[in-house]
């Protein structure tokens, strides 16, 4: 049987090793837009602080592909699918059939049309591309402004600073990172990125550019502040490379719709990672989920269920961690705002920067947002996504006094062999 | 009212060597150390400190120490600062003080005025690893005289024998009930006595369902509370000890306070959950010598005359006579308790002021049972504050077949000796019911240690004995020939029936 | 019995050396990656016990790593982190489900696990239990 792969990121390497995991030796294709092997698109911000190198970013080794039994192309775009015919066509003129399909070409950044900015003057950070580019238009400027306080745009803002640049973070939103920190840990995190030499304008957007002979030299905010820069950095968000799918005839709404098993629409097309809109494990309805371990553990689902090896995926959650200006983020579930039906309950201590929240409903946990100590985070994670009934528990849990221990013994014995 | 009271403990600190660690913190259950969020590193509270070492021992850097301290340096010779300090309390509460443990005050260690003798010239040392050393000792009931038939070629024991105990050592484990120790200790005490070849005594606390396997080598005790007195119990043990007295409280009785009787112990001992255990003075059923004989030849009977019947008492003024009454009415071993002997809860001026040494009652008793002619017809037992192999030569020497040890065997698994076990916190595991401080006792560790005591004094007992130019501890058993006095007056030479060296 | 004394020995293991109070006081102290599990609720049956990796067969941190530097080893079933690759992102830290994966925040700045000490005779986790709680099996049968 021969299975191919569109896309050579995370997801593809979930399917990749679960099919072979699972002990199959079926013929394995991927084929790749980029010219690079697989790697962690997380560290592109280290790559543009100087950190690490393009090369030393790679998400498996080497040998992964020979390791594995994967054909891999690379700089392969394609661009039209065949759904009954099973046969995808490239760039070049080329063309693979294929038994088992798996799309999982991700997404791109969303533009941000700007009156007087040109396209020379704007950086995106999703691809080594895009990050060698960045580099480059940095080097002989010394202001620069982001556009979004969301992950990528704090990345970008944060290595800028590792390269002496003075940052200017514009965000829509009253707070940063607005789609998993809430006001108080937006402060917390805040202050501490100032005190880094990062500069905020929250509530704000810019709404025109100057430039001269091509060079840009400042952007105008809404409020009317002018801001100097060289560069923009537009991270505003991304958007799944699905259009090509929903021209085949693959049903899409944001995302390519995929059920538990990760299949699409069209029979033997599986769909995974941040291209696809999936099951939730928290919500009766898909979600896009863009965030890596989604990623790799569609791939995985996926990989089993191409080999007739029955998988359900349990469903995805928003799961970010985060370590901007040394301080220790975790979030995971529903954390961001106040959500109908449910509780919140914190502690907060803002001097030591440390705040720890849990969103309840029904007795169950839905979300959990902690700064600064992150202990037990993990076990947490695992309420949410197992459903467990913690109403008993809620002073423990925020004062970090629950443990495994709090488990009823069948559900201990299960886990933990041993004990 | 406002408190006198001041704590006898100073706990120091060395913050250069305390690392913030918190094991301190979560190892004392007097709640003395904790970790204070503003200051950010751990405080000590003096007050609560009972003295017991575990924060010292187990500070991974040794940054702790914990000594007595002179709380208030005033009074005189007479009015000490302990007295001065046990009026405050009384003036404050109203209330009997409460103790654990042994005798605290000053009286002569009689162990450290008697000397041993060595053999030189004349009758040579034996080296106790080349030559056998015989300590095994039987515990019960020896005939007067043996009868054997000669005819038929093959001799023939024509006496019948009474049921012994049989130890390897003559030390055992003394009595120490389920609910003053812990489960964990009095299984450790059960399988060290299992492992190693000796028994341990279950105390007035009955015996522990689990606990029944090891009864071959367990004494069970008939207590003046009966507590958890029933057939199977008699029927699992090894011998049976009533006991009429204890060495650390003679006369009075035992109290287990309600908050310590669990579901556990409230099975072990028959009696209902959070009740207090009070044991009465007397047996309610022995009034006389002859009530005593009555209750002995009815555990007899029970028991099928299968296992031999132990009393125990409190060496008292007139324990020779009280002895003697004893083995006549049938006992086939005595136990008698010395004032230094130790318990989980007593009142202080009864444990410090009433009975009398072991040494002297021992020797008193061994004597008055041989001039009576009986010495045979029942072994002793000796007990109260053994310390070392030293003390159980000695004590055998002036008379004892084996010897009790219950402070020992408690330090031995842990026990600092801190004196407060009433209180049902025990940092160590030992006197204590609270689960959470329970299984800081491992038996696997505790009943390791306890034989490895026992195999130590082995060898030291064995290498004394050699010295002393014997082979076998029946030789040695009220060989007062043995021993010297240094220090004593000449009464209490007379009473102990030895020599002073030189003599 | 919940005194903590194995997370020390194991910190200390980490950091390299025997003096624990160098170690403590020059800031070398790494995180430990064992750590006690209690609930004292229930004043009659209190559970406490120490926890550490416990190499899961399908492990949720290899799935959720953003850079791909933990990987479990197949021939002695160990689950080991990179530190070279290792960039301190905490997203294993909140993957756990038994939150045995913990921030080396003081120290190395990444994240850190227990890796069974195969290269010393004994744990020093297992050898300094006090209480002789901790054994170590091979199972590799």
């Amino acid at each position: 049987m021969k299975i191919v792969i569109l896309g050579n990121s995370a997801a593809a390497v979930g399917a990749i090793e679960e099919i072979r995991r699972k002990g199959s030796s079926d013929e394995i294709e991927i084929y790749s837009a980029e010219p690079y092997l697989v790697y962690s698109k997380p560290m592109l911000a280290h790559v543009l602080s100087g950190e690490f190198g393009i090369h030393n970013i790679g998400y498996r080794d080497e040998n992964f592909y020979k390791t594995f039994d994967v054909k891999l192309n690379l700089s392969l775009p394609a661009i039209s699918l065949d759904v009954s015919g099973k046969k995808l066509h490239f760039v070049n003129g080329a063309s693979t059939d294929y038994d088992r399909l798996l799309i999982s070409t991700g997404a791109h950044p969303l533009d941000m049309q700007i009156p007087n900015l040109s396209a020379d003057n704007k950086f995106y950070l999703t691809t080594i591309g895009e990050t060698l580019d960045i580099a480059k238009g940095a080097a002989d400027i010394s202001d620069a402004v982001v556009i979004g306080a969301g992950f990528i745009g704090l990345n970008v803002a944060e290595a800028l600073v590792r390269l002496d640049k003075k940052v200017v973070v514009v965000e829509l939103a009253d707070r940063i990172l607005p789609s998993s920190l809430d006001h108080r840990a937006s402060e917390i995190l805040r202050e501490k990125l100032e005190a880094e030499g990062v500069s905020f304008r929250l509530s704000n957007k810019i709404v025109s550019a100057d430039e001269v002979d091509g060079k840009l030299r400042s952007v105008l905010l809404e409020d009317e502040e002018e801001l100097p820069c060289g560069l923009i950095g537009v991270c505003i968000g991304v958007k799944p490379n699905c259009d090509f799918a929903r021209v085949a005839g693959i049903i899409v709404n944001r995302g390519i719709i995929v059920n538990e098993r990760m299949q699409t629409s069209a029979p033997d097309v599986y769909a995974a990672g941040d291209v696809a809109e999936g099951p939730h494990i928290l919500i009766e309805e898909n979600r896009l989920v863009p965030n890596w371990p989604n990623a790799y553990r569609q791939g995985k689902v996926a990989g089993a269920n191409m080999i007739g090896s029955d998988l359900i995926f349990d469903g995805g959650i928003e799961m970010n961690s985060y370590n901007f200006a040394n301080i220790p983020i975790n979030s995971i579930g529903f954390t961001a705002q106040v959500y109908d039906g449910a509780e919140e309950y914190f502690t907060l201590d803002y001097k030591k920067g440390n705040y720890r929240k849990i969103v309840v409903k029904d007795g169950k946990l839905i979300g959990a947002l902690v700064v600064g100590d992150i202990s037990k985070t993990g076990m947490i994670g695992w309420l949410i996504k197992t459903k467990i009934d913690i109403s008993s528990y809620i002073n423990e849990i925020l004062n970090l006094e629950y443990g495994l221990s709090f488990l009823p013994k069948e559900v201990l014995n299960e886990r933990i062999i041993r004990y | 009212m406002k408190s006198f009271q001041l704590s006898k403990y100073k706990v120091d600190r060395d913050r250069e060597k305390c690392i913030d660690c918190k094991v301190c913190v979560n190892q004392c259950g007097f709640g003395v150390h904790s970790f204070d969020e503003d200051f950010e590193h751990v405080v000590s509270n003096d007050e609560k400190c009972a003295g017991c070492s575990r924060c010292v021992s187990f500070c991974p850097t040794g940054a702790l120490e914990v000594r007595r301290r002179q709380v208030l340096d005033v009074g005189n010779a007479n009015w000490t600062p302990d007295v001065l300090l046990d009026i405050y309390k009384q003036s404050e509460t109203g209330g009997v003080l409460l103790s654990s443990m042994g005798c605290d005050l000053d009286y002569p260690i009689y162990w450290d005025k008697i000397l041993l003798n060595a053999s030189q010239v004349t009758n040579p040392s034996i080296d106790p690893l080349r030559e056998p050393m015989e300590l095994r000792t039987y515990l019960g009931n020896k005939p007067d005289s043996l009868d054997i038939d000669y005819s038929g070629g093959d001799k023939k024991l024509k006496t019948k024998l009474s049921v012994q105990l049989e130890l390897k050592l003559p030390v055992l484990f003394s009595a120490m009930s389920f609910g003053a120790i812990s489960f964990n200790a009095c299984y450790s005490l059960a399988r060290a006595a299992w492992e190693y070849g000796t028994f341990y005594n279950t105390g007035e606390g009955g015996l522990h369902k689990s606990l029944y396997k090891y009864g071959k080598r367990t004494i069970v005790q008939v207590a003046s509370g009966r507590f958890g007195v029933e057939k199977d119990y008699l029927d699992a043990a090894a011998a049976v000890e009533i006991k009429i007295g204890q060495g650390a409280k003679p006369g009075i009785g035992g109290h287990l306070p309600g908050e310590k009787v669990d579901e556990e112990i409230s099975q072990t001992r028959m009696i209902p959950v959070g009740s207090d255990a009070l044991s009465p003075a007397p047996h309610h059923d022995v009034y006389s010598i002859e009530d005593l004989r009555q209750l002995i030849y009815a555990i007899k009977e029970a028991t099928n005359y299968e296992k031999p019947v132990i009393v125990k008492i409190a060496a008292v003024h007139n324990v020779a006579a009280i002895a003697s009454g004893i083995v006549r009415a049938g006992a086939d071993v005595i136990a008698i308790d010395g004032f230094r002997g130790s318990t989980g809860a007593a009142p202080k001026r009864i444990r410090d002021n009433v009975g009398i040494p072991i040494e002297l009652a021992l020797a008193a008793v061994d004597e008055r049972l041989r001039q009576d002619g009986i010495r045979s017809r029942a072994s002793i037992i000796a007990a109260g504050g053994f310390r070392n192999s030293a003390d159980i030569i000695k004590a055998i020497a002036l008379g004892a077949d084996a010897i009790y040890i219950g402070t020992a065997a408690l330090v031995a698994m842990g026990c600092h000796v801190c004196g407060k076990c009433y209180t049902g916190i025990c940092n160590w595991g030992i006197a204590t019911q609270n689960p959470y401080l329970v299984r800081r006792l491992n038996p696997e560790i505790a009943s390791l240690r306890l034989v490895n005591l026992l195999k130590a004094w082995e060898h030291e007992m064995k290498e004394i004995l050699g010295g002393m130019g014997i082979n076998a501890i029946e030789s040695l058993r009220g060989n007062r020939h043995h021993l010297r006095g240094v220090g004593l007056s000449q009464v209490e030479l007379d009473i102990l029936g030895i020599r002073m060296a030189g003599q | 019995m919940g005194c903590g004394i194995c997370r020390i020995h194991c910190a200390l293991s980490a950091a390299g050396t025997d003096d624990l109070l160098k170690a403590y006081r020059l800031n070398k102290l790494p995180a430990s990656r064992i750590r006690i599990d209690e609930n004292l609720i229930d004043k009659k049956h209190p559970l406490m016990f120490a926890i550490q990796c416990i190499q899961c067969e399908q492990p949720e941190c290899v799935e959720s790593c953003l850079t791909g530097a933990i990987h479990k080893d197949l021939k002695t079933g160990v689950v080991i982190i990179n530190k070279d690759k290792c960039i301190g992102c905490w997203t294993c830290v909140l993957a756990c489900p038994y939150s045995c994966i913990f921030p080396d925040i003081s120290v190395s700045k990444r994240a850190v696990k227990c890796e069974l000490c195969l290269d010393k005779e004994s744990p020093p986790c297992v050898a300094g239990c006090p209480n002789n709680a901790l054994i170590v099996e091979d199972e590799r049968a």
